[in-house]
């Protein structure tokens, strides 16, 4: 058994934003000596391991059975760890066949896309929503709050309203929007992987520009 | 249903060929994979997610059917409506060949 503090803890850039970088990352940590042993959080977990040569493959696959599994070790893909029942992470030898036909990758990230596509319109609405109750009702509401620790403490929980729907934005709206443009590589890409850094700090600035108001 | 759509209007797409072909007999999933790997590069690549949402997908829209399952994998087997499909797709296909053939020879008649 390792101990907790053997472990190494790699952040994922996001595998809706950066799916493949994540794959040639482990890739390259398994053969400086890292074994893939999990996810928590928002990070792979890794214990130390012999350096390997392998490859890593990703997958997303609702409620998939045990043919799905077996279908991918006969062919050279062993199921590593799954995320949230949902993402799976397969590894195999250099050289193993694609798990995806060459034509049909593009269906993994549509069946993906179509569960998304609730939770990521309504957190859009929400979003909309929050800042117009703000600007609307919260801002007018703050200014005449009396005394200064209350005044503090009504600041305070409306950034932290502004927070919780930013960060449900981020988790739902751009994941959707980035395997909605999947095939749009290049700028697009990167913009969207950047994302997850450009909207806390429009949302700081937006929020102190709220209060300027 | 979405994932009925793509097969139930449209053209069958290569994994859906190969599958339903290899299917004209029962077998599960391995061994339609095999039989595939030995078309070699002729063939397309399915790799086994592929084969298996392929699968799902052929069975949903009523091209295939499973039969008895011999512990995990399944096995399945085209029914009346797959073969109906597939001949159709064999037409469509034999057109498509005729007509790029009948330009490429039309052409070297010019030369």
């Amino acid at each position: 058994m390792m101990n907790e503090h053997t472990l190494r803890y790699e952040p994922s850039r996001g595998v809706a934003f950066a799916e493949d970088d994540d794959m040639q990352r482990l890739s390259v940590l398994a053969t400086e000596g890292w074994r893939l042993i999990g996810f928590k959080g928002l990070s792979y977990v890794l214990e130390p391991a012999p350096p390997e040569e392998i490859i890593f493959a990703l997958d997303y696959m609702y409620e998939p059975d045990e043919e799905y599994f077996a279908l991918c070790r006969v062919s050279g893909w062993e199921r590593v760890v799954t995320m949230d029942g949902l993402i799976h992470i397969f590894k195999a030898a250099p050289g193993t066949p694609a798990m995806f036909s060459t034509a049909e990758t593009q269906q993994k990230y549509q069946r993906v896309q179509r569960r998304l596509l609730v939770p990521a319109l309504a957190s859009m609405v929400l979003t909309v929503l929050v800042w117009w109750i703000m600007v609307e009702w919260g801002q007018p509401w703050r200014a005449q709050l009396e005394p200064q620790w209350l005044l503090l403490l009504g600041t305070l929980g409306m950034f932290g309203a502004v927070v919780a729907v930013q960060t449900v934005f981020i988790f739902t709206f751009m994941p959707w929007l980035s395997y909605r443009l999947r095939g749009w590589r290049g700028p697009g890409q990167v913009v969207l992987s950047s994302m997850h850094i450009v909207i806390p700090l429009v949302t700081v600035v937006a929020f102190l520009w709220l209060l300027m108001w | 249903m979405p994932r009925r759509d793509a097969i139930t209007n449209g053209e069958l797409n290569d994994s859906q060929f190969y599958i339903l072909v290899a299917l004209m007999v029962p077998r599960h999933g391995y061994a339609v994979m095999q039989l595939l790997m030995q078309l070699g590069s002729q063939a397309v690549h399915i790799g086994p997610a592929t084969l298996y949402t392929t699968l799902r997908q052929l069975v949903e829209a009523g091209l295939l059917m499973r039969c008895e399952s011999d512990g995990t994998s399944k096995v399945y087997v085209i029914t009346a409506e797959g073969r109906t499909r597939l001949s159709n797709e064999i037409e469509r296909k034999r057109a498509m060949v005729a007509f790029a053939e009948r330009a490429i020879e039309g052409r070297s008649d010019d030369e």
